[in-house]
């Protein structure tokens, strides 16, 4: 048996000869970290339990940190605006998922976010979008001022006023499938770096197919969930709601 | 009955015993590959077709090839179809009178296969029947209904209905009506409901929580609630939420009230005094006087 304790997400997997059991449980605010400590059969009391079955379990799992399986709509906890013809960087944090599956990139068997967001609706009228998670943030101009945290990933969004108008940025749309997961030295995570242009009512989101800038030497820990071109959309300014 | 016998057996010669037999070897064959093509182009296609479509689709290949291995046997048997155009004016005529409900219904129909209103699979509410669509036929749409009733609707009466589809759109709104005593703060009991709403993570934070004032009702005031949810998760919804509002409630010392009556003699009276007469001291004294 083995348990991992990431901010407020506990996990323990615990592997018998026919089955993995997985149990997961979300506790009150904790910004502990625990990875992989071995231990004896400890019920999480009150937690969710996955039993998977097969012929004979696997010797090696995985374990990762990977990106939300829906688009996550961060909301700054102070709005702010934008200039015309200008533009700045924002850092925005999102909880990050846990994968395990079995070793060698073998079968899949649970993704589990380390934090349960509440469900949000991302689109320009109740018929037409997308089912969404919806996340604060802190929406930090200024990296040294986030507080590194074990259970979120930070993506840098570039963002830019082509507008005649001041940009009031009320909320954030990361396109967290299409993005992947690194770590830095300091072993902070990182997504690639996303940028976002701002025309008249139009908005074009872009994940930079490159390692983030501020991160300096990284480490890919997982893949996006969802291959897309890297110009992911082009969407109107009321859907998209930045 | 030997006359007739003998005129069976001329008739049924060896020729004509031939030609009835390959008809009907040929019917035969004809419903076998009109089963097997069917089968098969359901199969094929699957998983690119609804559900509905895949009925249609079965339907129309099965009926065709059956009908045209139908026209060939009767060829075969030696008959001829050319018969069967001259009696059709006349049947047309009689069938179009006999049959206007069901040519109503079959018209209607497809009117609502180009409209598409629902599809297989969608719940759908027509009057007071609510049930989930399992198909959408030439006549008539089958529903089951939650308490796993059959319920067929003519498609003459669903063009001229109302027709509700609760699961056409991904979100759903539930709506719960409220009341709260006279005495409480309403700002505090807004407060409250939104914290409601924000612990649910089943709740859309986007569209936002709505609560509206109703009215100064006769025993509270009456307030409407509403959260957007999953079309999916809108059953959990609906359960879990009137139970986290009571819960709250109960924590924040907010009081749900039932219907009170107030009576007054007059403007600003006491209550009004209740006296036993007689030698009652109690009220079983009052028993035994009515039934000595």
């Amino acid at each position: 048996m083995r348990r991992w304790a990431i901010g407020r997400c506990r996990v323990q997997i615990e592997r018998r000869q026919n089955e993995f059991r997985i149990s997961h449980l979300e506790r009150d605010e904790d910004r502990s970290i625990e990875a992989g400590v071995e231990g004896a059969a400890d019920e999480l009391s009150g937690a969710t339990m996955l039993r998977l079955a097969c012929r004979e379990t696997p010797r090696q799992i995985e374990v990762f940190p990977i990106t939300a399986d829906r688009t996550i709509v961060a909301r700054p906890e102070i709005a702010l605006e934008i200039l015309p013809s200008e533009g700045l960087t924002l850092f925005v944090g999102s909880p990050v998922w846990l994968r395990i599956r079995t070793g060698d990139e073998g079968q899949l068997l649970a993704d589990l976010p380390t934090s349960r967001l509440s469900d949000t609706w991302f689109g320009a009228t109740t018929t037409s979008g997308e089912l969404a998670y919806a996340s604060r943030t802190t929406a930090r101009l200024v990296l040294e001022r986030l507080e590194p945290r074990p259970d979120l990933v930070l993506t840098r969004v570039a963002l830019e006023n082509r507008s005649r108008t001041p940009l009031r940025i009320a909320r954030i749309s990361l396109p967290s499938p299409n993005l992947s997961v690194f770590s830095d030295a300091s072993e902070r995570l990182w997504t690639e770096d996303v940028s976002v242009v701002v025309e008249g009512t139009e908005a074009e989101v872009q994940v930079l197919d490159r390692e983030p800038l501020e991160a300096g030497s990284v480490e890919r820990l997982s893949k996006p969930r969802h291959r897309e071109s890297s110009n992911i959309l082009v969407r109107a300014m009321s859907a998209l709601r930045i | 009955m030997d006359a007739l016998l003998a005129t069976l057996a001329d008739w049924f010669d060896a020729e004509r015993a031939r030609a009835l037999s390959e008809a009907l070897f040929l019917l035969l064959v004809g419903l076998l590959v009109a089963r097997i093509v069917s089968a098969t182009l359901d199969r094929m296609l699957r998983g690119k077709l609804t559900g509905q479509q895949s009925l249609v689709l079965r339907r129309v290949s099965f009926y065709g090839i059956a009908g045209l291995a139908a026209a060939s046997a009767l060829t075969t048997a030696g008959l001829d179809l050319s018969i069967f155009l001259g009696a059709a004016g006349i049947l047309t005529v009689a069938i179009g009178f006999a049959s206007q409900t069901s040519a109503s219904n079959l018209i209607s129909g497809l009117f609502l296969l180009g409209e598409r209103p629902f599809v297989i699979d969608d719940v759908i509410r027509v009057g007071s029947t609510t049930g989930v669509v399992v198909s959408v036929d030439w006549l008539s749409v089958k529903m089951r209904t939650f308490d796993n009733l059959f319920v067929r609707i003519p498609n003459e009466n669903l063009l001229k209905s109302e027709i509700t589809n609760l699961t056409r759109y991904p979100i759903r709104r539930f709506d719960l009506p409220v009341g709260v005593a006279y005495k409480e703060d309403l700002r505090e009991v807004f407060e409250v409901l939104r914290r409601v709403a924000e612990a649910n993570p089943l709740c859309l934070d986007e569209p936002e929580p709505m609560i509206q004032f109703l009215g100064y009702g006769d025993s509270s005031l009456d307030l409407q609630f509403s959260v957007w949810t999953s079309r999916d998760a809108w059953l959990e919804v609906r359960r879990e939420i009137p139970v986290e509002i009571k819960e709250a409630f109960d924590d924040a010392g907010i009081e749900i009230p039932f219907p009170h009556r107030t009576l007054f003699v007059g403007a600003g009276t006491e209550p009004l005094p209740v006296r036993l007469t007689g030698n009652i001291a109690s009220i079983g004294d009052v028993a035994k006087e009515a039934d000595p």
